[in-house]
């Protein structure tokens, strides 16, 4: 039997430029229409099903009746946010009143990496796990792979929401499953030799990290069985080029693919065919942009935030929930794509952006540019201060292990000039030894604000 | 074939589907054709039909 019977999928299917054609390319008017029904419907299911959506409609006077557009949906619902449901929980654990169905139909308990503070918990019905993983498939294909390839995990199975629909995914898509659960980086590299997979999946700097542990180990992973890397839970090679050339040459791989996920929500947005940004997934999400200031919506090609509502967390339905994720939204693509696109992925966060001498920078940006600096190897930070009343950008970064000491201040002089001119003003550069700034395994922390609170608009505001 | 044959064809197979599954008294076929309802659900969902948020929601 072939491969491509043996995953049922048949030829025409198998030369399909998209793993969902009639979704994928629906037209933008059957598309809002789709969303005008599934709004409606989920905003009386959360007010029928979830005490919390009861509680805080009827504080305000809203009935789903109500809700007779999608305008009214963006406008009406009120906004929700982490903390909200964080502190519902914790009043009421493991998932609070926002729970919208028995216990008895959650067949799935995972929560959010912890990253911005206590994880929140999230509650899945087997449907939920199903629609949540085939979330990733557009994604997969969009990048190259096929059912028949075999996918490494190269991360633990803790909680994690991230990985266990990636799982979910990977099994949908009808890929062979290899765990790297349990192993360290040195395991991760050694069973990879051995079991020759031909995706890895893993955050972006966890796979630039496998690959420089392994040359260390005197192994060269791009000559590995590994054709395609595919990334989430930070900036990846969609958000940052270099990042995906790095990957690409450490890991020889064809392609580099990327999804923008939130645990709590879906992994809603997955990678082009082109590679220049992601696209939300409308069969799965609904998702608008609002000027974090203002709270309208913004136009088309303008920076906002994005706001999203889940058709797929049936258990624990958010509506208008704020992502905080700072995105340039478009309704067309070269990719042939219909659904919304976010232009370079996500920008950068609310939480972080920060404005140098009335100029708005985004840590994006800032990556990009010491991407393709030369010397400057992939381990960097962003430290945000505020002395004196306004904001500061300083950059930390490891030079490539190869430079001398004594070239270092002029690396950073370097530096600090691209960096000028890509930004229009100038962050103070600091070159610090190699192997000095820590490593992660899962999501890499990169900007540290050390502002006063009252001035960032973080999660633990 | 059409995007609505096809949708037709699947809320026929539901109903195929949902006639197999009514009374059987076996855990493991109903548990079996539960689980092939909810993906006819999710196809149809996927093809732009105003289905319900769930297959259990709907008047059926």
């Amino acid at each position: 039997m072939c491969a491509m019977e043996a995953k049922g999928l048949s030829a025409k299917a198998m030369d399909s430029p998209f793993w969902n054609p009639t979704a994928e390319t629906m037209p933008r008017e059957k598309i809002d229409a789709l969303h005008d029904h599934r709004l409606r419907r989920v905003v009386a299911y959360a007010y029928e099903n979830s005490p919390h959506y009861r509680r805080t409609f009827d504080d305000i006077g809203l009935k789903p009746d109500d809700i007779r557009s999608i305008e009214d949906f963006k406008t009406k619902v009120p906004l929700t946010d982490k903390t909200d449901f964080l502190a519902a929980q914790q009043d009421d654990p493991p998932y609070g009143p926002v729970r919208a169905l028995p216990h008895n139909m959650i067949v799935h308990h995972a929560e959010t990496s912890g990253t911005t503070g206590a994880p929140l918990a999230i509650p899945y019905s087997m449907y939920d796990t199903v629609r949540y993983g085939e979330s990733w498939c557009p994604a997969f294909w969009a990048t190259g792979i096929r059912p028949a390839d075999s996918f490494y995990f190269a991360f633990g199975w803790g909680n994690f929401a991230g990985f266990w629909s990636a799982y979910w995914g990977v099994r949908r898509f009808g890929s062979k499953v290899i765990s790297g659960g349990g192993l360290d980086t040195e395991g991760h590299i050694k069973a990879i030799q051995r079991l020759r997979p031909t995706v890895l999946l893993s955050t972006p700097t966890y796979a630039l990290r496998l690959a420089a542990a392994a040359r260390e180990m005197g192994v060269d992973l791009a000559d590995s069985s590994v054709r395609f890397t595919m990334h989430a839970g930070e900036p990846g090679p969609t958000a940052l080029p270099m990042v995906k050339r790095q990957l690409m040459e450490g890991w020889g791989a064809e392609n580099a693919g990327e999804l923008l996920g939130i645990a709590e929500i879906d992994a809603f947005a997955p990678c082009n065919s082109i590679g220049d940004g992601v696209h939300v997934d409308e069969m799965c999400v609904f998702s608008w942009v609002m000027d974090p200031e203002t709270g309208k919506e913004v136009a088309e090609g303008e920076v906002g935030e994005h706001i999203v509502t889940s058709y797929t967390n049936s258990a624990q339905p958010l509506l208008n929930y704020r992502t905080h994720d700072l995105v340039r939204p478009r309704y067309s693509c070269p990719s042939g794509r219909t659904w919304l696109k976010f232009e370079g992925a996500v920008l950068g966060r609310t939480d972080f952006m920060v404005t140098l001498r009335g100029t708005n920078v985004y840590p994006t940006a800032v990556e990009n540019l010491l991407g393709e600096a030369a010397g400057v190897s992939s381990n960097y930070e962003i430290h945000l201060t505020r002395p004196a009343q306004s904001d500061q950008m300083e950059i930390r970064f490891e030079p490539d292990p190869g430079i001398p000491e004594a070239d270092w201040a002029a690396l950073a002089e370097a530096v600090a000039g691209r960096l000028h001119d890509g930004l229009m003003v100038r962050v103070d550069v600091t070159p610090v030894a190699p192997e000095s700034l820590p490593r992660y395994d899962l999501k890499t922390k990169r900007v540290f604000d050390h502002r006063p609170k009252d001035f960032r608009r973080a999660l633990d505001r | 074939m059409t995007v609505e044959e096809r949708i037709e064809n699947l809320k026929q197979a539901r109903l195929l589907v949902d006639a197999a599954r009514h009374d059987a008294g076996s855990p493991m076929i109903e548990a079996a054709l539960a689980e092939a309802d909810m993906n006819l659900h999710w196809a149809l969902w996927n093809l732009g039909e105003p289905v319900e948020l769930r297959p259990e929601l709907e008047a059926r």
